[in-house]
């Protein structure tokens, strides 16, 4: 199956994952290791802005790919790319500006901010991307930006972050991710901590940073029905493998890999009538990582 | 979590806790006594033979004098600042190299961790005493000074350890990544993000290291090493008992310093026993969240 | 007809509950304020139902189920209340009497379990661990049996007997707990998020075991949780909590279908689907349920006089067939939730 998101030849992708392999070593003389991911390859394109969702598992290596694509760890094996450079490179020569295109929402809202300051301390770090041209408008960009999202900056601003809700940090993590207008946004789990009454507002938010701004956004989720709900592709990852790739209403309505099968089979509806569907697990232990289980293993998908 | 820092941490945490309340407060107490203290009495009475020897306590001379005929009262008040001089300072140095070698080892890891980390292990094993012993007994300084600085530098492996564990556990969390994602650098991030967190820390670490330091300067001196200039506890204990104090019953000698050090001690333990309820938040009681 | 009770207790329901709450209301004292957590909770569980308690962080749901077994400890404080089971007031059982029903009558498998497992003991030693400690030793070879019957029904191998926590999945280390749970046949099992820290597939693995081990005993199950979809894959009847009250109660089908209270339509409209992904069908379930925001939304079904309401304690109004929604009115917010869920 040919990857539907590369684009046609000229701009190169935006990001770009060629055959990456990231293992951790540990144990005395670094004998063991553990392979996060393991031979992925994909493409996000750059004459569009996209949302890609990468689904899977807590282990599956999801917020591992996360991590690699924000340079925060380099590859065992295989390039990482963005924009056609090697994101090793890009960090080394032009970091500052590396960072400001690739930026990030992470899964804990209280654990982004650092307690020691308040919340305005995230905007001020932003300080060295010479945004605004005085203090004072830098000032104003942060209002409006907060005002954008929803936030009241009277009531945000001066606070400390535990002062505020798990939707209104998120909130004010997405703010600051606009005031950078990166081309890339990974999001990783924003919204699985935040109670469900904010949910939405928080996702629509992130559909609105790609129709209105242009802002591709990698959605690092395991909540297939968010991910069904702003995603245009989807990728879904199992044991640090793609299994299965496509249009997210493609693969969600007609999954091929026995894996997607079960795990879209396992998502649970939110309606009394409709209950569990699809096989039930009969593997040894009951789990689907009983010794084996032939679900367990990869399916042959690139 | 921790909780927020800043001014509302100092009264919030004086208002509520006793014990630092009271360490504070004798401390503090002994610094006023040693900065006013010498200005009430003069240093008439530091000189040789300028009143009857071994004199018990008088209205003249309320803690008595020695037998070289010093007032004991004016020896305690000049000696209050010097002896608390050597803990603050070789406490700093201690503290400030342990703090800075802990954060850079914590955060970098790898090779440079591997080496400070060993040097810390190895340099804990090593009976500082004995190389204090040695390092005076050659160096034959009176600079009081030049002693803290010594003392200060045998202290480091113990912050240093304390620190990089925390600083460990701190580069873990999402404030760094965000820091790192907004295009600060290592130095930035260390000093900076981690840093601040670990305040507490780094007053626990201060307070022990001036304890450590403040045994570890009266041992010397009452080994008979160190500068005689200066009339710190130490010293006066030393003299004390080198002339016979016990022996002939003159506890107005020996006993003032000792109680000196017995508060200092006990203040110092006082606030660092409040620190660690305040670094250990399950034993603070605090209502649920 | 205004009630406080639910309609399982009314006259005519179909026999009596296993467990009552009435009017339980928990406190927290704080160093500057007093924290409500729980505010006049009321409800009953039947015999062999399982219902289901939903809601978000700061609902009072898991402080709820602490207090039934009266395992809240300071500054946490029962302020008052009555929680029956069997005929005895669990509040004010003396403490050999509680011993005795706890765990035999009520068991309760606490959020985060799977994580609590004591890391030095074998999984079978443990689960034989819970037995003995409430039943006193027995003799161990039918102990040993028993725990594994109780492997069997969590769908374990025997082989998991013997191994530690650290060695057994998330899926298995709950499994283990449902087995501790249930290793006594208690009439009721309360699980507080049994499977929010789980993948989904092993989540629903885990949970359909529950669900049947509950069954096989013929106990009850009070689920709580926050998540709406697993709830309406695993209730009979549902239960929302909000700020430390039920703001509604009643058959699963009959809340998801037809949500009376502003704030469960929230909620409901909130969770997404992937079958039904732009929400079509849960928005048909919130339209036609009146949009004038000039009257209370309980339109017909209010008889409460307004001023009095404001003081009421949350007052349960009947819309049919043991549905019951509280009156709104005595929150400070009616209005703006009213605006949200009709937006």
């Amino acid at each position: 199956m040919t990857d539907p998101v590369s684009g046609p030849t000229g701009a190169p992708p935006l990001l770009e994952l060629d055959h990456v392999r990231k293992s951790f070593s540990s144990g005395v003389g670094r004998r063991e290791s553990v392979v996060a991911v393991d031979d992925v390859t994909l493409a996000l394109p750059s004459e569009r802005p996209v949302i890609a969702a990468i689904a899977g598992e807590s282990g599956s290596g999801k917020s591992t790919l996360g991590h690699l694509a924000l340079g925060l760890l380099s590859p065992t094996e295989g390039r990482l790319r963005f924009r056609g450079q090697t994101v090793g490179d890009l960090i080394r020569t032009d970091g500052l500006e590396f960072r400001r295109q690739v930026q990030a929402i992470f899964q804990d809202p209280a654990d982004v901010f650092n307690p020691f300051y308040r919340v305005d301390h995230v905007f001020a770090m932003l300080g060295r991307f010479r945004l605004a041209a005085s203090a004072g408008e830098g000032r104003e960009q942060v209002r409006s930006a907060l005002r954008a999202v929803g936030l009241d900056p009277d009531r945000t601003l001066g606070r400390y972050a535990h002062e505020l809700s798990g939707g209104q940090a998120q909130r004010l993590m997405i703010a600051r991710v606009l005031l950078l207008k990166p081309r890339l946004i990974v999001a990783d789990e924003p919204v699985s901590m935040v109670d469900a009454s904010m949910r939405v507002a928080i996702l629509d938010a992130m559909v609105e940073l790609k129709d209105k701004l242009g802002v591709s956004i990698l959605y690092i989720t395991h909540d297939l029905a968010t991910a069904y709900r702003v995603s245009d592709e989807i990728f879904i990852l199992h044991r640090g493998r793609i299994v299965e790739r496509g249009s997210t209403r493609a693969v969600i309505a007609s999954p091929v890999d026995p894996y997607t099968r079960q795990l879209i089979a396992s998502v649970p509806e939110p309606d009394p009538d409709i209950r569990w569907g699809g096989p039930p697990d009969d593997s040894p232990n009951g789990t689907p990582d009983g010794p084996g289980v032939a679900l367990s293993q990869p399916a042959a998908v690139r | 979590m921790m909780p927020d820092q800043g001014s509302h941490l100092a009264r919030r945490v004086l208002a509520v806790d006793l014990r630092l309340g009271a360490g504070l407060a004798v401390i503090v107490g002994l610094l006023i006594v040693g900065t006013a203290g010498p200005l009430v009495v003069g240093s008439a009475g530091l000189r040789l033979g300028g009143a009857p020897y071994a004199q018990p306590p008088t209205a003249a001379h309320l803690l008595g004098t020695d037998t070289t005929g010093r007032d004991v009262l004016t020896l305690m008040v000049h000696g209050t600042i010097p002896t608390l001089m050597i803990g603050l300072l070789a406490g700093g140095v201690g503290t400030v190299i342990g703090v800075v070698l802990g954060l850079v080892s914590g955060y970098v890891r790898g090779p440079v961790d591997t080496v400070i980390r060993g040097a810390a292990d190895v340099a804990v094993t090593i009976p500082a005493l004995a190389i204090l012993v040695v390092l005076t007994a050659l160096l034959q300084t009176q600079s009081i000074e030049l002693m803290a600085v010594i003392i200060g530098l045998l202290a480091w492996p113990y912050s240093t350890r304390a620190i990089r564990a925390q600083t460990l556990s701190l580069r873990e969390r999402g404030f760094v990544t965000i820091a790192v994602l907004s295009g600060r650098n290592s130095l930035e991030t260390m000093f900076l993000e981690i840093l601040p967190n670990l305040l507490p820390y780094v007053v626990a670490s201060f307070v022990g290291a001036v304890s450590g330091a403040i045994v570890a300067a009266v041992g010397l001196q009452l080994l008979g090493l160190g500068p005689i200039t200066t009339p710190t506890m130490g010293l006066t204990l030393q003299y004390a008992f080198q002339y016979g104090a016990v022996a002939r019953g003159m506890w107005w000698w020996w006993g003032p310093p000792t109680l000196f050090l017995i508060l200092l001690f006990g203040g110092l333990f006082l606030i660092s026993s409040a620190l660690d309820r305040y670094l250990n938040p399950r034993l603070r009681g605090v209502g649920a969240s | 007809m205004i009630t406080e009770l639910p309609a399982s207790e009314r006259p005519g329901s179909v026999g009596a509950t296993v467990l009552t709450v009435e009017d339980l209301r928990v406190s927290y004292e704080r160093r500057d304020d007093r924290l409500v957590a729980v505010d006049g909770l009321s409800f009953g569980v039947a015999p062999g139902e399982v219902l289901g308690l939903v809601g978000e962080s700061g609902s009072g749901k898991s402080t709820a189920a602490m207090a039934i077994l009266r395992l809240v400890r300071p500054p946490g404080r029962i302020e008052r209340g009555r929680v029956t089971l069997g005929g005895v007031d669990l509040l004010t059982a003396d403490p050999a009497a509680l011993r005795r029903i706890r765990w035999r009558e009520v068991a309760l498998i606490p959020q985060g379990s799977m994580n609590s497992l004591n890391p030095v003991m074998r999984a079978g030693d443990q689960i034989a661990d819970a037995i003995t400690a409430h039943e006193g030793r027995g003799d161990g070879a039918t102990v040993r049996q028993r725990v594994a019957t109780l492997l069997d029904s969590v769908r374990l191998g025997a082989d998991v007997a013997h191994r530690y926590p650290h060695e057994l999945s998330g899926g298995m280390r709950q499994r283990v707990c449902i087995a501790m749970a249930t290793a006594l046949d208690p009439r009721l099992v309360i699980a507080d998020e049994p499977t929010s820290a789980l993948d989904v597939v092993t989540q629903r693995a885990v949970a359909e075991t529950l669900l049947d081990a509950t069954h096989r005993l013929r106990a009850s199950m009070i689920l709580i949780g926050h998540d709406l979809a697993l709830q309406a894959q695993m209730v009979d009847r549902l239960a929302v909590m909000r700020r430390g009250r039920l703001v509604e109660i009643g058959p699963v089908r009959a809340v998801f279908h037809r949500p009376v209270h502003p704030y469960t339509r929230i909620l409901l409209t909130a969770v997404p689907s992937i079958r039904d992904p732009d929400g079509k069908r849960r928005k048909a379930w919130v339209a036609g349920q009146g949009d004038d925001s000039a009257r209370c939304f309980l339109g017909a079904a209010c008889v409460q006089d307004r001023a009095t309401a404001a003081e009421a304690r949350p007052l349960m109004h009947d819309v049919g067939e043991g549905h019951l929604v509280a009156c709104p009115i005595g929150e400070g917010d009616h209005a703006s939730l009213w605006t949200a869920a009709h937006d």
